[in-house]
């Protein structure tokens, strides 16, 4: 059957490739739509992969395990679900040539992030935690490992951050909001009969690591009162926002708020006030971050709770531990 | 009472007495002929009042106030197990009427960092009650000063203790004392009590109902001490807020701001503060000296080779009455104000286990005959400088530390602000702190 006339007259069969539940609600459309060739997950034993395994199980979809030791396995399965195209959602997968030959309209990396900034597994965490106001949805071309150029931007579409996020809320919003936009990109590739024209990267490029434990410490000599509330948003739940220590005691803060008060020149980390109502207020460098929801071994708990239950007091201080330069 | 009877009472005597032939004369006998009845009916009608049974609360709180002041003031040499049961038998009396007290829970535990110093929650400010030494000393000397002062005073003693947090310790149970054994009364001592924690001021509100000895107390004042500004100047002012180390609470700042507020010839308890740099290694200082001894922890039970291993730097600080008006000082902005204290050299040191920690020591008398010596109290604890390194280099450098070596001189500052205390600086200038 002629390329062209398939994708005017037929549905796209899309392969998509998968790590986590942030795939879920595009691989639901594309089921429900008759769309969805198959998933491909990975080996991967953690509960995000499980998340998605046992949904895929449970909604008896059709997926397959990847290891990378079965690599050339997948061309195969490909070719038996006629799949004309693959997306892959931060997928540690390395795309040859002879995977790709199997995908005729190609494969495309969705990125939650202003690409070439934040490349990287965990491109939502540090944008939050630098204090990005907006994110950027983009469908990158997936081009040949063997090929040295970075593939092109196909489409993109801005997303706001609002001051609130958690990784959590963000990751839940991407993943409700990826479904329109996958749709709308399948959509135009069918218009333009698969001949999409890209963008190239540009601008300066950063990257998005797995966050280190070292990464997660407070380090009150630096960071301002806004830079400690996006970090432990940043993290929170995923890596149980940011982390204080008291002594030698790590503490777990998954929300503060950048306060107004009076510090009289005490250092940075040092516990001003305990108290209704307003709460638990530590001074930072310039200025002063309220800790809103702390937890530790026994749980989760308010400032106030979190400070009673641990008889913490006023003018204790937080260590100081210095994270990635 | 019965209800109907006085209300059939009330409209046989009110038809009389609004009948318009009568004149204002006659009204005015029927109205008293109505409250003379109305009062008898009354008497007839109101339950018997009981007979009055023993308060065993108000019992035992006197009881319990007059065994540990008369424990305090006794002339017979210290008891300190007794001395120690009576004030923990006053500490129960006062924190059970505390804690089932109508106090907001929230004002009982708001801690906070003011401008002068930390604010303790009323909640860890009450067993200051139970720190004997400290609690003897100064109430022996506030009564020497009263008994002393009172009678060569034109007038009541104006007395005043400010940051005297929720049960004003050192003052209020040698009031009740005083109260309860008609030693003197609202026309000898006339005191204000003053405090920043709202839940203080009400429990001393409640305490001194408790204790009755409204009489004697011309106000309790929510503020900030160091704001107050009084019409007449104080006869006697008792201050403590401080923590070991001089360190945390605005005692300085209050104490220089009371200095001001003082008659000439006004009594301040403590008498003086003496300040003092020691070096010693914090194993032999804190954990050998007290290890498997059964005596009490206090400055009498100090181990002669301790005291003898310590390298005696000097006084760095000593506060009277005097000092007081006379400090150095050096504002360096709005949050930095420091109060230049003493200069001590570093010695050759020994080789001793463990490293050398700089010590501040402090000793307090409340008057010339009392004494809070080391370690007798939970204030006069020597504070360990946590950040000045003798002779050797920390393991990790941070911002603050300070390292320095046999013949160094220090120069140390007491800042005023925020959270109060010693800095040590290196008195050439060329301070190693990071």
């Amino acid at each position: 059957m002629d390329k062209t006339n398939h994708l005017r007259n037929l549905p796209l069969k899309v392969v998509v490739f998968a790590t986590n539940t942030v795939a879920i609600p595009t691989i639901n459309q594309l089921a429900q739509q008759g769309r969805l060739a198959g998933v491909i997950i990975t080996g991967q034993l953690d509960p995000a992969q499980y998340q998605l395994e046992s949904w895929l199980h449970h909604n008896g979809l059709t997926y397959v395990k990847y290891d990378s030791a079965e690599t050339v396995e997948i061309p195969t399965q490909l070719q038996r679900w006629e799949a004309d195209l693959g997306l892959a959602f931060s997928f540690p997968l390395s795309f040859d040539a002879s995977l790709l030959d199997q995908l005729h309209l190609g494969a495309f990396h969705v990125h939650v992030a202003p690409l070439p900034k934040y490349k990287g597994p965990q491109p939502l965490y540090w944008q939050i935690r630098n204090g990005e106001v907006e994110t950027t949805l983009a469908i990158q071309k997936v081009e040949a490992v063997s090929d040295e150029d970075e593939g092109g931007i196909a489409m993109q579409q801005s997303l706001t951050i609002d001051p609130l996020d958690t990784y959590q809320s963000l990751e839940n919003r991407v993943a409700q909001q990826l479904p329109l936009f996958i749709g709308q990109f399948i959509e135009h590739l069918q218009e333009v009969q698969g001949a999409l024209e890209f963008n190239s990267l540009s601008g300066e490029s950063s990257s998005a690591p797995l966050p280190e434990q070292t990464d997660l410490y407070v380090d009150w000599s630096s960071m301002n009162s806004q830079q400690i509330a996006n970090m432990a948003r940043a993290g929170n739940a995923q890596f149980g926002g940011c982390v204080l220590l008291l002594g030698q005691t790590p503490i777990n803060l998954l929300q503060a708020t950048p306060v107004v008060h009076p510090t009289y020149g005490v250092n940075p980390g040092t516990i001003c006030h305990i108290g209704e109502p307003e709460g638990v207020i530590v001074a930072t460098h310039q200025g002063a971050v309220k800790l809103d929801v702390l937890s530790g071994a026994d749980g989760v708990f308010s400032g106030l709770s979190f400070a009673e239950r641990f008889q913490i007091n006023a003018g204790m201080e937080f260590s100081t531990v210095s994270g990635r330069p | 009472m019965d209800k109907y009877k006085t209300e059939t009472l009330l409209a046989d005597a009110l038809a009389d007495s609004t009948s318009p032939a009568i004149c204002t004369t006659e009204s005015a006998a029927i109205t008293s002929s109505l409250n003379e009845l109305l009062r008898r009916q009354l008497s007839q009608n109101m339950p018997v009042p009981p007979e009055p049974k023993p308060d065993t609360e108000q019992v035992g709180l006197s009881e319990s106030l007059i065994a540990a002041v008369e424990e305090i003031l006794s002339p017979n040499t210290l008891d300190r197990s007794t001395l120690d049961l009576k004030l923990e038998s006053l500490f129960d009396q006062l924190h059970e009427l505390y804690v089932s007290a109508d106090i907001d829970p929230a004002a009982r535990k708001r801690q906070f960092i003011g401008k002068n110093g930390l604010v303790m929650s009323p909640d860890h400010c009450v067993t200051t009650q139970k720190d004997s030494l400290r609690v003897r000393a100064y109430m022996r000397a506030v009564n020497r000063a009263i008994v002393n002062s009172v009678h060569q005073n034109d007038g009541p003693l104006h007395i005043a203790y400010p940051a005297c947090g929720p049960f004003a310790p050192l003052l209020l149970p040698l009031i009740a004392y005083y109260q309860e054994c008609g030693l003197y009364d609202e026309n000898d001592l006339r005191i204000t009590l003053i405090d920043m924690q709202q839940g203080a001021v009400a429990s001393l509100q409640m305490l001194v109902q408790k204790m009755k000895i409204s009489g004697f107390i011309d106000e309790v004042l929510c503020l900030d001490a160091c704001d107050y500004h009084p019409s007449k100047p104080f006869n006697i002012v008792v201050l403590e807020a401080m923590q070991h180390g001089f360190s945390r609470e605005g005692h300085l700042a209050i104490a220089r701001h009371f200095a001001g507020l003082m008659q000439p010839n006004g009594i301040y308890i403590p008498q003086q503060i003496s300040l003092s740099a020691v070096i010693n290694t914090g194993q032999r200082e804190y954990v050998e000296q007290w290890q498997n001894r059964k005596t009490a922890v206090c400055e009498a039970n100090m181990l002669k080779d301790v005291i003898n291993e310590r390298v005696e730097l000097g006084e760095i600080l000593r506060l009277t009455p005097a000092s007081l008006r006379d400090l150095p000082e050096h504002k360096l902005d709005e949050h930095f104000t420091l109060i230049e204290c003493g200069e001590v050299v570093i010695p050759a040191l020994k080789e001793q286990e463990g490293e050398p920690l700089l010590l501040i020591c402090t000793r307090i008398h409340p008057d010339e005959q009392e004494l809070i010596g080391e370690y007798d109290s939970g204030i006069t604890h020597p504070l360990a400088d946590l950040q000045v390194f003798i002779n050797f280099e920390p393991s990790e450098s941070k911002p603050g530390d300070l390292v320095v070596r046999s013949g160094d001189k220090l120069k140390f500052y007491y800042r005023l602000n925020g959270l109060p205390g010693f800095l040590a600086t290196l008195a050439n200038g060329n301070a190693n702190n990071g």
